[in-house]
């Protein structure tokens, strides 16, 4: 019986969902939310991706996600014991999520009159990438959600055997998806913004960090659970990161924070939220603490891997609450002292990126256990010393940056050769996604440490067939040419980069938008392995030159590929583990 | 002990985290009030145009009573409150003028053109500065000026019941 509800209630969401899907495809402008979000000379693609350009939708989309895994639930497990406790907790979480929906962002609402155009999509979003990064990102918030409901049941009926695994399924697949979304905002971002970053410490990206760093501690946490070791530790992480999502869809849809990301707010969507998550919080944070009596952990031997994952623990706390401060801070300041404060990229790079060398620093010390553990602990001991007296007499001489990057390149290089050996002595390489993760982290510290280190930027003013030489490349602006396509006309300016012989063409835009004639910059990029050329288009001056910002960006590519491989480990890690 | 002590950290950092956020929602509502421009007058700068691209003589803004309505094709709020305007201009001696805000001339002109023109005629304000000077935060918004001077500012659209309790006390 309980199957089939579920199967019912996801089928009418289903039908609910593809209803605003069609209108939006018949471009029936009298429903409010298709007016708002979309027109008629938009592409079909963005004409459906629309559906969850807003508050609205993009929250419909969520109930819709959130109900089908709660399908797919009842589907996969229903002869599992947790199930009952789980099914009660979504179906808790969606009948609150659907009284949010229906009172405060209905989709659905029509006029009286059938307007002939809408406003538009937002042009920002008309991009292939940001069409599916917010699902991917709703789908991150409701696994986590899943993930919950197992931590709740293991609460009352007991961690055994079966719901470890299934739970450490659910937190892989969330982990992976979150992940997903993140890196797929991030390419957005120094794609289509124009920026020429792809982090900015933004309070929305931060709101989405929170829940990544707790799930990242959980995943972790869960590795030896088993064990009874930090049991009641991972309950509480895993409580923590479904309450952190909804404490970022509070922050992100009732603007309380201003930010590129911000919906629209209505102060009656803030109060709702906030009371859900009160609601939550207390609940399920009331609930642990009456149970965990029952939790009987165990605390980890000195020098083992779970006294390291111990540590991991703390430092990824550590980096939330660095976070967690930094972003809410100016809600603090602005409600106190009626101030607006921003706090700017400094503080987090500065705070974190310690950490995130004492990270690597772990990741290394778990290679040297067996060493540190036997009776040439001392030997160790000794080399390490000597190596950092050698390092200490260059240190005057280094940066801290090119200190860093020397560290994380000697990690990356242990990391390798430990796997190698690994490989070629059992022909078989034992935690494959552990060390290609870990791998994966060390790589994408490197390529943000080169990235914040070596790129540069300069603004130029240039006329068509002028040149600039610019660290060690001719930049030339070869030509401009307006064109028009269906809902925007667009300045094309066309580049090309001369480095030593081999030239690349670069293509920047400017798009002015026919409906509401917002103007957006289309960045012209030239990537390569090492380096990027970035080139945006500014404005044009009396004289016919224009002004063009033209970076030249380190490690990009490499941070891609870092961030692809760590998907990667993370999705072999919760296969493998099933045998699927 | 420890557990304990937790569980009352916890709690007061969520009950602060809450009540944070609460007061920050109050805050924000009132930080959401649009400033209204009723007393400043009207300061001209630039030459202005109408959708035809001929120029406007400042004289007609600034002498006697003069309803300005700020609008756009794309605006589904000026859309509604279109009929409400043409029936005010055809009932009450009022000078209706209006400032065709980011918005294309053609689209401006055909809009007019199926919907009627109850303006005597249109300012062309693609950019939307003459607009921004005016303190105008979007379309629609309705001004009601005497000798130049803001009397009246209603920012959203204009019905009977706006119209009683803003604007019929001048006419």
């Amino acid at each position: 019986m309980g199957s089939k509800l579920s199967y019912a209630n996801f089928s009418v969401l289903l039908i609910a969902c593809a209803y605003l899907a069609y209108q939006f495809l018949q471009d029936n402008f009298s429903f409010i939310y298709v007016f708002e979000n979309s027109s008629n000379l938009l592409p079909v693609f963005y004409k459906f991706s629309a559906f969850w350009s807003a508050h609205e939708g993009s929250f419909l989309l969520m109930i819709l996600f959130l109900s089908g895994s709660l399908a797919v639930n009842n589907l996969l497990f229903w002869e599992e014991k947790w199930i009952p406790i789980s099914n009660a907790t979504i179906a808790f979480i969606l009948f609150f999520y659907l009284l949010f929906q229906i009172f405060t962002s209905n989709p659905f609402l029509t006029f009286d009159i059938l307007p002939k155009n809408g406003t538009d999509l937002n042009p920002l979003l008309q991009d292939p990438l940001l069409a599916i990064h917010p699902p991917v990102l709703f789908a991150g918030y409701v696994f986590y959600a899943v993930t919950f409901s197992l931590v709740i049941a293991g609460l009352f009926r007991g961690f055994d055997k079966e719901l470890f695994k299934n739970l450490k399924l659910w937190a892989g697949i969330s982990w992976f998806t979150l992940t997903l979304a993140i890196l797929l905002g991030s390419i957005w971002a120094y794609y289509e913004l124009g920026w020429g970053g792809y982090w900015f410490w933004d309070p929305v990206e931060n709101i989405v960090l929170l829940p990544w760093l707790a799930g990242t501690a959980f995943t972790h946490s869960l590795i030896y659970s088993r064990n009874k070791i930090l049991l009641s530790w991972m309950v509480f992480l895993g409580i923590s990161t479904f309450l952190l999502s909804i404490l970022g869809s509070f922050i992100v849809r009732s603007g309380i924070l201003n930010s590129v990301h911000s919906f629209a707010s209505d102060p009656s969507r803030g109060i709702f939220l906030l009371s859900l998550f009160a609601l939550f919080a207390f609940a399920s944070l009331g609930l642990f603490f009456s149970k965990s009596v029952l939790l009987k952990s165990n605390w980890p031997e000195l020098i083992s891997k779970q006294y390291l994952l111990v540590l991991n623990n703390i430092v990824l706390v550590v980096i939330l609450l660095i976070v967690f401060l930094g972003t809410l801070y100016p809600i603090v300041t602005e409600v106190f002292y009626n101030q607006k404060l921003s706090i700017g990229p400094d503080y987090f790079s500065s705070l974190i990126t310690p950490l995130v060398f004492v990270l690597i620093a772990l990741f290394l010390a778990e290679q040297f256990l067996g060493y540190l553990k036997s009776n040439q602990r001392n030997t160790l001991i000794i080399s390490i010393i000597i190596a950092s007296v050698f390092l200490f007499l260059f240190i005057s001489e280094l940066n801290p940056v090119t200190l860093g990057l020397i560290f994380v390149a000697l990690a990356l290089i242990i990391l390798l050769l430990r796997a190698l050996v690994e490989f070629f002595s059992t022909k078989d390489i034992k935690v494959m996604h552990k060390i290609l993760g870990h791998f994966s982290v060390v790589l994408l510290t490197f390529s943000v440490l080169l990235n914040h280190e070596f790129s540069e930027t300069i603004d130029v003013k240039l006329k068509p067939g002028d040149e600039i030489e610019f660290s060690g490349a001719t930049l030339k602006l070869e030509s401009i040419n307006v064109e028009g396509q269906a809902n925007f006309d667009s300045v094309v300016a066309s580049f090309s980069v001369l480095e030593s012989n081999l030239k690349k063409t670069l293509v920047s835009e400017k798009r002015v938008y026919k409906i509401g004639g917002v103007i957006t910059a289309e960045t012209g990029i030239s990537s390569s392995l090492i380096k990027d050329y970035h080139v945006v288009l500014g404005d044009r001056y009396q004289d016919g030159s224009w002004s063009i910002r033209y970076s030249i960006n380190y490690g990009i590519m490499m941070i891609w590929i870092s961030s692809i491989l760590l998907l990667f480990a993370m999705l072999y890690g919760t296969i493998r583990r099933h045998g699927y | 002990m420890a557990t304990r002590i937790f569980l009352v950290l916890i709690m007061a950092i969520l009950v602060l985290m809450i009540a944070t956020f609460s007061l920050s929602l109050v805050e924000k509502e009132e930080i959401a009030l649009i400033e209204n421009q009723e007393g400043k007058s009207l300061n001209i700068v630039d030459d202005l145009y109408d959708i035809e691209g001929n120029q406007i003589p400042l004289e007609s803004l600034l002498e006697g009573k003069v309803l300005l309505n700020v609008w756009a094709s794309w605006c589904i709020t000026c859309l509604v409150e279109h009929p409400f305007l043409k029936s005010i201009t055809q009932s009450k001696d009022v000078k209706l003028i209006g400032i065709n805000y980011k918005d294309q001339s053609f689209n401006a002109e055909k809009y007019l053109l199926e919907n009627g023109d109850p303006y005597i005629f249109s300012i062309y304000d693609l950019s939307g500065e003459f607009s921004l000077k005016l303190g105008v935060t979007g379309a629609p918004e309705t001004f009601l000026l005497i000798d130049g001077v803001i009397v009246s500012h209603r920012i959203g659209e204009v019905n009977m019941e706006i119209w009683n309790e803003k604007f019929a006390q001048y006419f």
